[in-house]
C-alpha cells in the first residue's frame, strides 16, 4: 500500500486543524463545535464576528460619513477588536450577522469536504495504479518495486497543486457569493431603517444597483441594472423583495434581486432617497 | 449555434471577428478582477481569500511531507 489508512485519516485532521483557524478567524468562538473548542483551548482564540460587525457599520456609513478610505485592513481589523460587545444592533441586524456568519462557516465546511474528497480521489488513485502495476509484474525486484512507489508518490504530491488551484477558485467564488449577500441584506436594513425614520414606508424605498460597467460586466448584471444611456435602473425595493433569489434557478429565469443576482456577483445595492424625495 | 452578422457598406470580416469578440465579452459572468464599488469591502474580500490561499499553502506543504515521511508504511 502506498498510503496507509492511518496516513490518509492524518491528513483529514491537517485539513481540520487549517480550516478550525480560519473559521475562528473569521467567525469567532461561539461558531465552533464543542469538539472543536476542545482542540484550540489552549490557544485563548480572539473573535472576529466583530470583524462581520464592522463591515456591517461601513455599509451603514457611507465613507464621506465616517469611512478613511486611507485605512488599511488592519486598521479596519484593530478597530473591530475595538468594537467587539460595543455596536449597539437591533434584532433584525443581528439576524442579518447571524445568517452571514452560518453562510459563511458553510463556505469553510464545503471547503474542507471538498479537499478531503478531491485528496482521498487521488490517494486512492495511486494505491490502486501501483497495486495493478505491481500484480502484472510480480516478478520484479524490490529495487524496481521501489521505484515504480516513488513513481506514483511523486505523481500523487504533483496533483497536489491542482487541487490547491481548483479548491482557492471554488472558495473565491463561494466567499464572494456570501459577502455579496451580507452586503446588500445589511444595505436593505440600513434603507430600512433611514426609511422609518424619515416617515417613508421601507418598501417604497427607491433603490439602485451600483455596477461596474466596463466590458467584463455580465450580460444580466447589464440588462437588468443598466439602462440605454449607461445609467443606473432604478426600482422600488418591494420589487426586488417580491423577485426573491436566483439561488438554484436557471439563466433564463434570473430576475433583479436584493442579493447577488449570480455566482460570483459584486453589484451593491443602493438607496435613492433624493430621487425619493423628488418624486414626493 | 448560428451567429448572423450583418455587416454595414465598408466593414470587413476584420470588423465582423471585432464584433464577435466582443458580444463574448458580454456573455461573460463577472469575472474575477470586478470589484466592488466600495473599497472596504474589497480590502475585505481580498484579506479573507489571502487567508484562505496562505491556509492552503501550509496545508498542502504539510500533506506533501505527510505524504513523503509516511508513504509505503
Amino acid at each position: 500500500m502506498l498510503i496507509s489508512k492511518a496516513s490518509m485519516d492524518r491528513i483529514d485532521q491537517l485539513v481540520e486543524d487549517a480550516y478550525l483557524m480560519l473559521a475562528l478567524n473569521l467567525l469567532g468562538y461561539s461558531m465552533i463545535s464543542s469538539e472543536q473548542r476542545e482542540r484550540i483551548d489552549e490557544l485563548r482564540p480572539i473573535t472576529r464576528t466583530a470583524l462581520w460587525l464592522l463591515l456591517y457599520r461601513i455599509i451603514r456609513l457611507r465613507p464621506e460619513e465616517g469611512y478613511h478610505r486611507t485605512d488599511t485592513i488592519q486598521n479596519l481589523l484593530d478597530e473591530a477588536e475595538r468594537l467587539s460587545g460595543n455596536l449597539i444592533v437591533n434584532d433584525t441586524h443581528i439576524h442579518t450577522l447571524e445568517h452571514g456568519l452560518q453562510a459563511m462557516n458553510e463556505v469553510i465546511e464545503n471547503t474542507k469536504a471538498d479537499i478531503k474528497k478531491r485528496l482521498r480521489a487521488k490517494i486512492l488513485e495511486a494505491n490502486r495504479s501501483l497495486r495493478q502495476e505491481l500484480a502484472v509484474q510480480r516478478m520484479r525486484s524490490l529495487d524496481q518495486k521501489r521505484k515504480q512507489e516513488q513513481k506514483e508518490l511523486t505523481a500523487l504530491i504533483a496533483a497536489l497543486a491542482g487541487i490547491k488551484e481548483v479548491i482557492q477558485t471554488n472558495f473565491d467564488s463561494a466567499f464572494t457569493s456570501v459577502l455579496t449577500d451580507y452586503i446588500n441584506d445589511a444595505t436593505m436594513d440600513r434603507i430600512t431603517a433611514q426609511s422609518v425614520i424619515s416617515g417613508r414606508n421601507p418598501e417604497d424605498a427607491v433603490v439602485f444597483k451600483t455596477v461596474k460597467n466596463d466590458g467584463n460586466l455580465c450580460q444580466w448584471c447589464r440588462k437588468f441594472y443598466v439602462d440605454a444611456d449607461g445609467e443606473p435602473v432604478l426600482f422600488s425595493l418591494k420589487q426586488l423583495q417580491a423577485n426573491g433569489t436566483n439561488d438554484g434557478k436557471p439563466k433564463s429565469q434570473w430576475k433583479p434581486v436584493v442579493g447577488k443576482t449570480h455566482p460570483k456577483c459584486r453589484c451593491q445595492l443602493r438607496h435613492a432617497p433624493a430621487v425619493e424625495r423628488f418624486l414626493g | 449555434m448560428k451567429v448572423k452578422i450583418t455587416l454595414e457598406p465598408g466593414q470587413t470580416l476584420t470588423d465582423a471577428e471585432e464584433i464577435l469578440e466582443k458580444a463574448s465579452k458580454l456573455k461573460k459572468e463577472c469575472s474575477d478582477t470586478e470589484r466592488y464599488h466600495d473599497e472596504p469591502l474589497n480590502e475585505f474580500h481580498d484579506y479573507v481569500c489571502s487567508r484562505n490561499k496562505s491556509i492552503l499553502d501550509n496545508l498542502m506543504e504539510e500533506i506533501e511531507a505527510e505524504l513523503k515521511t509516511n508513504a509505503h508504511k
